[in-house]
């Protein structure tokens, strides 16, 4: 069967409710492809009217923050964002999100913004499996700017030792947080970050090329939102 | 525990790459010859090429080397392209009937021939040449005695026979030779020296009776006569003809040749016998120990189905029948005995879906092959021994490619000669010296094959079939050099291949290129597939290169891309696709001899531009390697046929984690305008 999971984190509800809510941040990130936690983050998000539509939060629009909604995946692989506002850093922050993937040997793509909205400022490569010396197997990144609102991000995965004799493996990954990128916001408005279309790309490890869902996100900064911040 | 990248994030303009490589960037990893590992495949199956070249003059030590007819009389030279262009010979063997009785104690062999002879001109006295004979007594047919001088050097033995009167003008004349010849056999050796006096097999596989003036080969038809134990049974080339019994209880076999040959080897074991029908019902007969019995079948298989496709591919089989014939050191030998094959006893234990029947597949098809390239039309000269070693491989890779549905065999002979041989060592394929130099089986089995490849891409496969084919009818039971086969294959192809001939034989050396792509928009809005080759070597290569286009949702195309450097350095090229390109990737299949790198360090997939996925790219290549180490410390030279140098960013013949790493510095990188 088919299901659309709509996946947001808005507004830092940290300013409202303090350390508590944050951990229903936490909660609504993890709803977008855990089942049971959707059952969580329903709960969570009963008393503000949960399942309202995309980017029509109350509590988000109330206190004129940036928003970061996303459209949700189909079932199968997808590659997709959620974001929260960080009152402490002044940063959108974002998390990209793979799921879903079996077999995956390694992928990659162009993320892309409006850089007159928003300024990259940080930006992390994450491991979708946790290995080691044990596992006898490595994740490596590539993560860069390649101009003003254009970040090539490419992962894959390696053995430790490498061996004529032992070939490329992958990984089945379920849910796995990939890439967290902080930005600045420049100006108001509404933006897309999203993934470049001709530069999706994700293999298994015989070569053959993944379907994945890439997902991106739209950011709403209020009109009301003031802009910059520290540091 | 999670290994996490931080970056921090800066405006960062993209790295424009010069149209060379950056000074001291180095591009290919250098030539060091490593050691082999015994164990692999490839040092099996170079062993078995080794030995079979063995018996090349120059690849013998010198004690043991066979002397060509230059070394023996200058006069006897024979440099004729082409048998039938010498006209008749003053004189020659017509026949000889060959008694052989080996003493495996003694290590002596005895024969006795009755050769007859026919003159053509005046003629009263005889020069020949044999293998090395330490008594010999000649006679006349009559059993007059007939005055011999001989000189044994090298092996050989060169006979002088002055005529009691002047040979009769197209009469047969015969006389008989009784000779005693004390072999020097070394059966335990990797490589086959041309005898074997072991108890359980005696061998003589290549023995030259005596040659001519007329012809360096083939210069006769032949009844052998193999005298063996009361409960041994021997095999030779040719048709067997039954046995008797002597009056000490031992046996003659007895073995007629139809075919014009020089060479009557034998082996003598308890041999029995499986047997199969080839193409036109001719005969096939695989001789094993009793051992070897049960898996004799699946040889029986294999050799009529190869005997069947070459004869679609190359014409008719020509020969009465084919024997095979087991041996017990490590050796293939299909040249020279006609209708016949030596191999080595591994193979004929090996069965369809085990390891080990690839090799033994790949042996036999390159021996069987012999029988068309080698046999049925002889290399001329030392300089065209690529008629018979490089298309018997070159036959050997088609096979497998198409039956064992695999390319591996010939992607492993272009890298034999890719990382095998030495500047210092390397010659043309088509150089007379050619057997001299100690790289001679990876240079024209390995390399010679790859050419022959190439040429596929030239003029196509059905083409590179077709001359082939009219080849093998042109030049049927002839002499024939390279430029003989250029000429067919022009015919055939209808293209000037002198290019192609000259840069491939006559030349060494590889290509050497760096390659980098660009994704640019055409005029009418479509996307448009630009290549730049850099060519490092002094006099750049001109080739026609595969191109693989991957698309998305896993279509891809492949485009024959020419590359006509016409003495510069750099040649680009492009061509129109019909979508945005997921990946751009040059001679996936490996079917030209060359080394690429990239020209954009880093940019895998000829996008233009170093990003994340050319690290997945990277990720498909990992492990790949010309060099491995073994447990104790050792580090072999390997032959990974899915290497593909492209990759090798930090060259060192491995595609490793220090290869990932030197990929960060260049991302972002996009290739400069070209």
């Amino acid at each position: 069967m088919t299901t659309t999971r709509n996946c947001r984190v808005l507004a830092d509800m940290r300013r409202v409710a303090g350390r508590a809510v944050a951990t229903a941040v936490g909660v609504w990130a993890l709803a977008c492809g855990d089942e049971s936690a959707v059952a969580a983050a329903k709960t969570a998000d009963a008393s503000a009217g949960s399942e309202v539509a995309i980017g029509t939060d109350a509590s988000a629009a109330a206190i004129a923050e940036p928003t970061l909604t996303g459209p949700g995946h189909q079932d199968g692989p997808y590659v997709e964002l959620t974001g929260t506002w960080s009152a402490e850093s002044q940063r959108v922050v974002v998390t990209v999100w793979a799921g879903d993937l079996p077999n995956l040997l390694g992928m990659a793509s162009h993320l892309t913004w409006d850089p007159a909205q928003l300024e990259l400022t940080a930006s992390q490569a994450l491991d979708l499996t946790e290995e080691s010396e044990a596992t006898g197997f490595a994740w490596r990144h590539v993560l860069k700017p390649l101009a003003a609102g254009r970040l090539t991000a490419g992962t894959a995965r390696f053995r430790t030792l490498s061996h004529p004799y032992a070939y490329p493996e992958g990984a089945k990954v379920g849910r796995s947080a990939w890439l967290k990128l902080e930005f600045l916001v420049k100006s108001a408005g509404k933006l897309t970050i999203a993934f470049d279309p001709a530069t999706q790309l994700a293999r298994k490890a015989e070569g053959e090329l993944l379907p994945v869902q890439w997902v991106g996100a739209t950011v709403e900064v209020p009109a009301g939102f003031a802009i910059g911040g520290a540091p | 525990m999670t290994r996490a990248v931080l970056l921090l994030a800066a405006l960062c303009g993209t790295v424009a790459m010069p149209a060379q490589a950056a000074p001291g960037r180095k591009l290919f990893a250098d030539f060091e010859r490593l050691p082999l590992d015994p164990e692999s495949p490839y040092a099996r199956t170079l062993a078995a090429h080794r030995a079979e070249a063995a018996h090349r003059p120059a690849q013998l030590a010198p004690s043991l080397r066979q002397p060509t007819f230059l070394d023996v009389d200058p006069s006897l030279g024979w440099s004729a392209a082409n048998f039938s262009a010498l006209g008749k010979p003053k004189w020659e063997i017509v026949h000889q009937d060959i008694t052989v009785d080996l003493n495996a104690a003694t290590s002596e062999l005895k024969t006795t021939i009755a050769a007859t002879v026919r003159a053509y001109q005046p003629t009263v006295a005889l020069s020949l040449l044999t293998m090395g004979a330490s008594s010999l007594k000649v006679e006349a047919k009559d059993g007059t005695a007939i005055k011999v001088s001989s000189n044994n050097f090298s092996g050989y033995t060169a006979i002088s026979i002055d005529l009691p009167a002047p040979l009769t003008l197209e009469t047969d004349w015969v006389f008989t030779t009784n000779a005693t010849a004390k072999l020097n056999c070394s059966p335990q050796g990797i490589g086959l020296l041309p005898c074997g006096v072991g108890g359980t097999y005696q061998w003589v596989t290549f023995h030259r009776y005596y040659l001519t003036p007329s012809a360096s080969r083939s210069p006769f038809k032949s009844t052998l006569h193999v005298v063996t134990g009361a409960t041994k049974v021997a095999a030779a080339p040719g048709i067997p003809m039954g046995s008797d019994t002597l009056a000490d209880g031992r046996k003659v076999w007895h073995f007629e040749q139809p075919e014009r040959t020089d060479n009557a080897g034998f082996a003598i074991a308890e041999y029995v016998q499986a047997t199969g029908k080839l193409v036109q019902d001719k005969p096939l007969r695989v001789f094993t120990t009793n051992k070897y019995a049960t898996s004799a079948k699946n040889m029986v298989d294999l050799a009529t189905k190869v005997v069947g496709v070459y004869s679609t591919d190359f014409g008719e089989f020509p020969w009465p029948g084919l024997n095979l014939m087991q041996l017990e050191n490590n050796f293939g030998g299909g040249y020279a005995p006609l209708s016949g094959i030596f191999m080595y006893r591994d193979v004929y234990a090996a069965s369809p879906g085990t390891g080990y029947w690839y090799a033994t597949t790949e042996l036999a098809a390159h021996e069987i092959a012999h029988q068309w390239w080698g046999n049925l039309v002889e290399p001329a000269t030392n300089g065209d021994v690529a008629l018979s070693e490089s298309l018997a491989e070159f036959s050997s890779c088609l096979y497998t490619e198409k039956y064992m549905e695999t390319r591996s065999q010939i992607i492993r002979d272009s890298l034999s000669y890719l990382y095998r041989v030495p500047a210092s060592e390397d010659m043309p394929v088509g150089a007379q010296g050619v057997y001299g130099t100690p790289s001679y089986v990876e240079i024209v089995y390995h390399k010679g094959a790859a050419v022959f490849e190439m040429l596929r891409n030239e003029i196509g496969t059905d083409n590179v079939l077709k001359a082939l084919k009219q080849f093998a009818v042109e030049y049927n039971r002839d002499y024939a050099t390279l430029d003989n086969l250029q000429a067919v294959a022009q015919n055939v192809s209808k293209k000037d291949l002198s290019w192609f001939w000259n840069q491939w034989f006559d030349k060494k050396g590889a290509i050497e290129a760096e390659v980098a792509g660009r994704l640019v928009t055409g005029a009418d809005g479509g996307y448009l597939v630009r290549l730049r080759f850099h060519q490092t070597m002094a006099k750049p290569f001109r080739f026609t290169v595969p191109v693989t286009v991957d698309y998305a949702a896993q279509k891809s195309e492949v485009k024959l891309v020419e590359v006509n450097p016409k003495g510069e350095a750099t040649t680009v090229v492009e061509f129109a696709v019909p979508a945005r390109p997921v990946r751009v990737r040059l001679d996936v299949q490996r079917s030209v001899i060359r080394k690429f790198a990239t020209g954009t360090p880093g940019d895998f997939n000829l996008s233009g531009q170093v990003d994340g996925a050319d690290l997945v790219e990277l990720a498909l290549r990992y492990g790949r390697a010309m060099r491995i180490k073994a447990k104790n410390g050792q580090e072999y030279f390997f032959s990974d046929s899915g290497w593909n140098e492209l990759y090798d960013l930090q060259p060192d013949r491995r595609i490793d984690l220090a290869d990932v790493d030197a990929l960060d510095q260049w991302v972002g990188a996009v290739a400069e305008e070209f």
